[in-house]
């Protein structure tokens, strides 16, 4: 740091001479008189008051008593014209030139005059300009002395600007004039190196960190830069070298620009928002008072808005104490902000007091190279010491991240400790809660093998409800044959003993006997007494009914033996007709009080396989469905149907039993619920509910397809598709 | 001979039943229910048995419809299989006598026959001496008071006399026109 230090003061020194000349300016301030117009208190409407004023009003013109002598007079900040009156010595006109070495001046009008004669007289305006003389160019406004020699040479020189304007006005010869201003261009160019490093230096770093304090930094730098490049007259370099309207406001906008730059990067470098609130709104409401200027500016008076704009420029003499508080707060960066303040401050000082004339305690400074030079050599200082300044950030952000990452580091390792803390309650919390899922799971576990019981006890029971209603059908179906061939038996025996009666009577009869006529009457009599007739017919109709009781049972017996293979699950071939008939053997008996049953039978079914006792079960359970459904209406209008037929599909081929009724049909939500186990639309105790679900499991097993068309009020179909 | 009446749709029953009782029986068979009203309507019918399952109009409401329309005949009900619920229905509303289940036993159908046969005929001479006896009692009740009215015009019997005889005629006829009054209790 302390080489920065000694490097940083012996390149403002190695500056500051190299434009040192040979030998200082001369300013003819001494020799110079301001006018004024005595029949006119005020300037307004005074010919003098004007670029027209001619030689005759100049030299009618009294002298401003007021005004005071010095080496670079000062003329006030105000809109008017001001002239002076400078009686020149004796000059060499070849040689030299009178050069008014300031860029402050907007306007300026030079009469000469030798002996009361009007010798020349030039005009200039534009400020900031690239000034034309002889051979060269300048910054400031020069012009060519009358080729005449005259002894008592006077020029009134008047001159109009939006700002104070010093008169540094200097007669010398033009090779110096030009010299001098090579010395200025090569200090300035020197000075656009080093600024161009800091801003080149500074955007790199804000690129890289994307720190908007650099940004912030670039655009100070500039107004730092660009300030001193206007104020000596630079202002050429970027097309302000015109009277136009732009070109007088020139100055005051660089100014305003630097200002605002200046306390903004301020407010951020030393991070007044946080570390010094106040300052921080102060520096806010004079930021605000720019806005006044530049108000003033597009629409008043130049002059005025030139006062406005310098009055926060000096108020930033706040900056130092905000940045003691804030470095007192522990900002160590503002150090290095002090210090380049100081040199600035002091640089500004230098200039304000040449600008504008003595300040009572400090007293005048003289306009010389090394004034004139002080602000640009003040402003390296600044802008160095607070780039380093800005470097430093960086050093501050390394501690400050490794600070951050061993407070991180300390975070993850408490963070660690924490988890594993909470996972060995949560650890311990998921055990207790497995235990409890195990004990639930145990018990859901016995309470689904009780309901498993209890589903197979249902089952079952269906079962013996469907055997149940099998026994009373065949037991019924089987009664009435039995009923009436063992009682045609006995009768049969008994007609048997009249017809009997009737042969032992015949086998009597003796062909030679005497007494045959009588015989055969009392043959004829006991035939005529017992009715052999309706005997031998009655006895007829006992055999045929015996026949039919007989074909009767052996069908029921028949139709028994299909049917009880129920609880079995062997697999074997058989044709749909026949168990559809032993289930209807089954069946009719207790229909035919209740429905009309129509059956369909197709004659030429393949047999499929199947487990008949299962699918008698089947048809069991949707005829007797199908007649419940029925229900509620005279038995004549109650009808079941019951069809077979065979569907040859492509290359499929599907047996097909379908059972209808035209009963009350089914909702959508009962087709919905229907084959879920223990859903009944019968009363309590009338049905368990597993019939369908029973019937769906068992067609499953048989890979048949169950298609029920149904709506309420239209009656049910239930088609069984089974592949042959 | 004993009228009874036998309705199945069942055939073959209907010739069976017929072959063994209509030696000792006037037996009527149909398989028709309004066919089996009209032979009630026009036979002494004693018993009806009737079959339970049927495909037109079962056994208990064809015995309903006999109780209202013809209350006299004594109604048995015949079925394949104890329907307990058939059962109810005939006791409490077919009012039947006996209930029979098939395969009959000859003998002891023709027994309950005979029995339902006996009951009809009691019935029916019990109504005709209960008409008798309320008709000579009437008889006897006009003879008395006829008897009173001649005692009180006797002139051979004093006043004390024709009182008591009076009195006692009065009791008698009090009595039979009131059957629970106390016959010894003077009026």
């Amino acid at each position: 740091m302390r080489v920065w230090w000694t490097l940083m003061w012996a390149v403002a020194l190695a500056s500051c001479t190299s434009v040192q000349p040979a030998e200082d300016p001369v300013y003819l301030g001494t020799s110079m008189a301001k006018l004024s117009d005595p029949n006119a208190p005020s300037s307004k409407g005074s010919p003098l008051n004007s670029c027209h004023a001619s030689l005759a009003a100049l030299e009618a013109a009294e002298v401003d008593s007021t005004f005071e002598r010095t080496a670079v007079p000062n003329m006030p900040n105000d809109p008017e014209w001001h002239w002076v009156r400078l009686s020149l010595p004796l000059v060499d006109p070849e040689l030299q030139m009178m050069e008014v070495a300031t860029s402050a001046i907007d306007s300026m009008v030079v009469v000469m005059a030798c002996g009361g004669t009007l010798i020349q007289r030039t005009e200039a305006h534009g400020a900031g300009r690239r000034w034309s003389w002889g051979r060269g160019f300048g910054n400031f406004p020069a012009f060519d002395l009358p080729e005449e020699p005259c002894a008592d040479l006077v020029a009134y020189v008047g001159v109009k600007s939006g700002r104070n304007i010093p008169l540094p006005v200097r007669v010398h010869e033009r090779s110096l004039l030009e010299r001098w201003q090579f010395n200025r261009d090569s200090f300035f160019m020197f000075y656009l190196g080093i600024m161009s490093v800091m801003l080149l230096h500074n955007l790199f770093l804000f690129v890289t960190l994307e720190d908007r304090t650099y940004l912030l930094y670039i655009f100070f730098l500039i107004g730092v830069a660009g300030s001193q490049f206007v104020l000596h007259g630079y202002s050429w370099v970027v097309g302000m070298e015109s009277d136009s309207w732009l070109g007088l406001r020139f100055v005051h906008l660089m100014g305003m620009y630097s200002g605002v730059t200046t306390f903004m990067f301020i407010q951020r470098f030393l991070d007044l928002k946080r570390l010094a609130p106040g300052y921080h709104k102060a520096l806010n409401y004079i930021l605000w008072s720019y806005v006044f200027a530049l108000g003033l500016l597009f629409f008043g008076d130049l002059n005025l808005a030139y006062d406005v704009i310098n009055l926060p420029a000096s108020a930033s003499i706040l900056i130092l104490p905000a940045a003691w508080h804030t470095m007192k707060r522990g900002h160590k960066a503002a150090r290095f902000l002090i210090v380049a303040f100081s040199a600035f401050l002091v640089a500004v000082t230098v200039f304000a007091i040449r600008e504008f004339g003595p300040f009572p305690v400090i007293g005048g400074v003289p306009y010389n190279t090394l004034t004139v030079y002080a602000m640009p050599v003040g402003s390296i200082i600044e802008v160095i010491l607070l780039s380093l300044a800005l470097g430093d950030r960086i050093n501050q952000f390394k501690r400050e991240s490794e600070l951050a990452r061993e407070e991180q580091l300390r975070m993850s390792r408490l963070n660690e400790q924490i988890m594993q803390e909470q996972n060995q309650k949560l650890e311990e919390r998921v055990h207790e809660r497995t235990e409890a899922l195990q004990e639930k799971n145990e018990s859901l576990e016995r309470a689904l093998s009780e309901l498993r019981l209890a589903q197979d006890q249902l089952v079952q029971s269906e079962k013996l409800a469907s055997i149940g209603q099998l026994t009373a059908g065949i037991a019924h179906e089987l009664n009435n044959p039995i009923n009436f061939v063992s009682s045609s038996a006995q009768s049969l025996r008994r007609d048997f003993q009249d017809v009997a009666e009737v042969l032992t009577a015949l086998e009597g009869l003796e062909p030679s006997a005497d007494n045959l006529a009588t015989a055969v009457d009392a043959v004829h009599a006991l035939v005529k007494r017992l009715d052999l007739e309706f005997t031998m017919k009655e006895i007829e109709e006992l055999l045929s009914g015996i026949e039919d009781g007989a074909v009767r049972t052996s069908e029921i017996v028949k139709g028994l033996r299909i049917f009880s293979r129920m609880d079995g699950d062997e697999t074997t071939d058989a044709n749909l007709n026949d168990l559809l008939e032993s289930t209807l053997v089954i069946l009719r008996s207790s229909l035919k009080d209740e429905v009309t049953l129509s059956v369909d039978l197709a004659p030429n079914l393949v047999p499929i396989s199947c487990q008949p006792g299962k699918l008698n079960q089947v048809f069991m359970n949707l005829i007797t469905n199908a007649a419940q459904a029925t229900q509620g209406k005279p038995a004549s209008e109650r009808h079941v149907r019951v069809r077979s037929r065979m569907l040859k599909d492509g290359s499929h081929t599907w047996v097909q039993v379908a059972v209808e009724d035209d009963g009350k049909g089914m909702s959508e939500e009962v087709l919905a619920d229907m084959f879920d186990p223990f859903f009944t639309t019968k009363e309590v105790g009338e049905g368990t509910g597993l019939g369908l679900s029973i019937v769906r499991g068992i067609l499953d097993d048989h890979h048949a397809k169950l298609d029920i068309d149904s709506a309420p009020g239209k009656g049910s179909t239930f088609l069984i598709s089974f592949p042959a | 001979m004993i009228h009874v009446l036998y309705l199945d749709d069942e055939e073959h029953n209907l010739t069976a039943f017929r072959a063994a009782f209509r030696r000792d029986f006037n037996v009527y068979v149909t398989t028709s229910a309004s066919e089996a009203e009209r032979l009630i309507q026009e036979h002494p019918i004693e018993v009806i048995i009737s079959d339970q399952k049927m495909p037109d109009v079962s056994g208990v409401e064809f015995l309903e419809l006999m109780m209202k329309n013809h209350p006299d005949p004594v109604r048995m009900l015949l079925t394949g299989h104890a329907d307990i619920d058939a059962v109810i229905d005939a006791i409490n509303k077919g009012r039947i006598y006996k209930y029979i289940s098939k395969p009959w036993n000859e003998a002891e159908l023709r027994r309950l026959v005979e029995e339902a046969s006996d009951i009809y005929r009691a019935r029916k001479r019990n109504k005709a001496v209960s008409e008798n006896y309320g008709r000579n009692l009437q008889a006897i009740r006009a003879a008395l008071v006829d008897l009173r009215s001649e005692c009180e015009a006797h002139s051979g019997l004093d006043g004390a006399e024709k009182a008591r005889w009076s009195d006692t005629l009065s009791r008698m006829i009090g009595w039979i026109e009131n059957p629970e009054s106390d016959f010894h209790e003077g009026t």
